[in-house]
């Protein structure tokens, strides 16, 4: 553990999820089966960043690297999973053997290949004529054919969250309170779930996950009510409506492109224009970097913790934020410094008041992923989209 | 001819040195890869600082320059994404590639010249029309839509061939057939037109005067000439394949040159990107030099100028 984390903390071995878990400071070894974090702040969602098999937590052994060098973990990966590492055939397979000896009991799977299958076509045949046992990212629109015969769709919701932001930092009709309501109501969310998502995955009543932590069911969305959108719009000073820019990428995310434009689409009906603009990945990046997602965008976020989600995006001179608000600020905070669940329970319920009145994002779905397998395999995916076979089995 | 080869050899340097030039400013076109190798919540400070790290905070320039001279010397980069040389990378793909590209090419002639050959010489026949309408179907197809539809027909519906991979003879029929019908169709069509306008010839029809069987006119005095349009096309074709192979690749998941160049472009590892072009630049040059040096071996004229 030591080691692992000592290694992953030192900037020079640039961790590529470094940012996850920089707030821990050291670690120290007690005794055998006991370590000790010691952090620079309190800090709250440790465990979603060091769960179970998360990317930041995988246990590296010392003599290994210490015999074999850096590098030897990269060309054959030694750690304390429920699989041992066989082979790696870039682009082609990785495969994977049973750990019988895994200390949360071997798995009943006995061997893994991971095939890179970028066309979902493909895919799909290969699933379908017994090639493969389970296929990631299946379209919605497969879903009930894949639901028959030989095959089954599984899903599970993601952490993932789709919603769009309002830059309120710059001058323009959406620092106006009642403009962003109007956009709100102005767009049926439902609507586009059930026609370009199937009906899969979960609305949201505010940016978070349903399943994270101090999401209340009892919240609701922004009802779908275009003529009051109307009248805000006027009341706000633009009853013929105004023209706004929009940022976001093509291909990102599950149906992003569709989503989009479904939205713009409810959006015009109220008199609201939108001008999209589809930008590169990596020319998103750096009108991030420059905080330049002016008007409207559709950036995607994730986590299951509100410190994990609405610090980064909505707490005052955060790179990713387009909103500022004093009072927001001092609740955001207030959930980050203290372990005490209820204190962190109440400060984020008022938070989340304030977000649904000051209406600084439309939020959209908590995707889900979809997975297709064969109808003998027994498997419970997780939402963080690490495919864990640990408890699988075939009937 | 030494000196006309010697222009060629010097034009295709320039061709190679602008391909370098384009790929290089081309792939930065898409923004700076940092963001695709950090997570979405990193700081604006991580993200500085990784930047710095790999030198994409220095001016394009110079970045060119030291690519350019590092690439004289054979190192083309290490890859973002593998740390290995990128260079490697693409070499180690080659022969799943050139396999694929070979079967196609075997498979487009053993195809394309009978039936460009039965075509010509029955005119107008049923033969003819049949092969007409293929070749048609070949050229107009689009490879993915052609290989989504075998897969459909050969793998989900009839469950005969696999869709994907490597390894097996049968993994290689579905990318090969796809990956093979537009050479086909463009040799089928050009076969035929050849040996049409062969057969209008003076010299053949003094063959058929001395009497001799239809045969003869057709395999030692028709065949012969068409070859010549033909044999360039086909030479040419084999760019077309390797470069063909990359869609190909990509929907049969065939792990080939192809395929780690989208997955490149994909994830902005920019050394493979580059290392892949030139790569191909260089073969592509190379074998249109080749087809110059026989055009010179088959035609007197180009010997003499």
């Amino acid at each position: 553990m030591k080691f692992t984390f000592d290694r992953a903390l030192n900037p020079e071995f640039k961790a590529p999820y470094f940012s996850r878990i920089s707030a821990i400071k050291s670690v120290e070894i007690v005794d055998k089966h006991t370590v000790n974090f010691k952090t620079a702040a309190p800090f709250p969602t440790m465990l979603y960043s060091l769960g179970e098999a998360s990317f930041a937590a995988l246990i590296v052994p010392p003599k290994y690297v210490a015999e074999n060098g850096p590098d030897a973990l990269q060309k054959k990966p030694i750690g304390t999973g429920p699989y041992k590492f066989v082979e790696w055939v870039k682009d082609d397979r990785v495969v994977m053997d049973a750990n019988a000896d895994y200390w949360g009991g071997a798995p009943k799977v006995k061997k893994i290949t991971w095939r890179p299958i970028a066309e979902v076509r493909t895919r799909i045949a290969e699933l379908k004529s017994g090639g493969i046992d389970v296929a990631g990212d299946i379209p919605p629109e497969d879903v009930p054919a894949l639901n028959a015969g030989s095959t089954k769709v599984i899903t599970a919701p993601s952490d993932f969250l789709f919603f769009f932001v309002f830059d309120t930092l710059k001058p323009g009709p959406l620092q106006n309170k009642l403009v962003r309501q109007a956009l709100n109501y102005a767009v049926d969310a439902d609507a586009i779930q059930k026609s370009i998502l199937g009906g899969i995955g979960n609305r949201i009543a505010i940016t978070l996950p349903t399943n994270a932590f101090g999401y209340d069911k009892a919240w609701q969305p922004y009802p779908f009510d275009p003529a009051k959108a109307k009248q805000l719009l006027a009341e706000a000073g633009f009853p013929d409506g105004f023209t706004i820019p929009l940022v976001t990428r093509q291909g990102r995310y599950l149906k992003d492109k569709e989503i989009v434009e479904a939205t713009i689409g409810y959006l015009a009906k109220v008199g609201v224009k939108v001008e999209p603009k589809y930008l590169e990945p990596g020319v998103w990046a750096q009108v991030s970097e420059k905080k330049a997602r002016d008007g409207i965008s559709y950036p995607g976020w994730s986590g299951l913790d509100p410190d994990l989600v609405w610090y980064p995006i909505l707490f005052t001179g955060q790179y990713q934020s387009y909103y500022a608000n004093a009072e927001l600020d001092a609740l955001l905070t207030k959930g980050r410094q203290t372990l005490d669940e209820k204190e962190r329970l109440d400060a984020y319920g008022k938070a989340a008041a304030i977000i649904k009145e000051e209406a600084p994002h439309i939020p959209m779905f908590q995707p889900s992923l979809i997975y297709a397998t064969g109808s003998s395999l027994n498997w419970v995916p997780r939402g963080d989209s690490i495919v864990d076979l640990r408890r699988a089995e075939f009937r | 001819m030494a000196r006309y080869l010697a222009t060629r050899a010097i034009y295709s340097v320039l061709v190679i040195f602008g391909v370098a030039v384009l790929v290089f400013f081309l792939v930065r076109l898409g923004g700076d890869p940092t963001a695709l190798f950090l997570p979405p919540e990193s700081s604006i400070e991580e993200i500085a600082r990784f930047r710095r790290q790999m030198g994409f905070d220095r001016p394009l320039l110079i970045q060119f320059g030291e690519f350019v001279w590092r690439a004289l010397q054979g190192d083309f980069g290490k890859s973002l994404r593998y740390g290995e040389p990128a260079m490697r990378l693409v070499w180690d793909r080659f022969p799943a590639t050139l396999q694929l590209s070979a079967v196609s090419l075997l498979l487009s002639v053993v195809i394309a010249v009978p039936l460009g050959i039965a075509a010509a010489v029955n005119r107008d026949s049923l033969t003819d029309r049949v092969g007409l309408f293929f070749s048609l179907v070949g050229q107009s197809f689009p490879t993915f839509w052609l290989g989504i539809m075998l897969i459909l027909v050969f793998s989900e519906k009839l469950a005969i061939l696999p869709p994907s991979g490597r390894g097996t003879w049968q993994q290689l029929v579905l990318p090969a057939v796809s990956l093979a019908a537009y050479s086909t169709a463009i040799i089928t069509r050009l076969l035929r037109s050849s040996m049409l306008e062969v057969m209008q010839a003076d010299y053949i029809r003094t063959a058929r005067g001395k009497g001799l069987s239809e045969r003869v006119v057709v395999y030692r005095h028709a065949v012969r000439n068409a070859a010549i349009p033909t044999i360039t096309v086909i030479a040419l074709q084999v760019g077309a394949l390797l470069g063909g192979a990359v869609i190909t690749e990509e929907i049969f998941a065939y792990p080939g040159m192809g395929r780690l160049a989208i997955q490149a472009i994909a994830n902005r590892d920019f050394t493979i990107v580059q290392a892949f072009v030139i790569f191909m630049a260089v073969l592509i040059v190379a074998i249109n030099l080749a087809v110059d040096a026989c055009y010179v071996l088959l035609d007197p004229r180009l010997r003499k100028s």
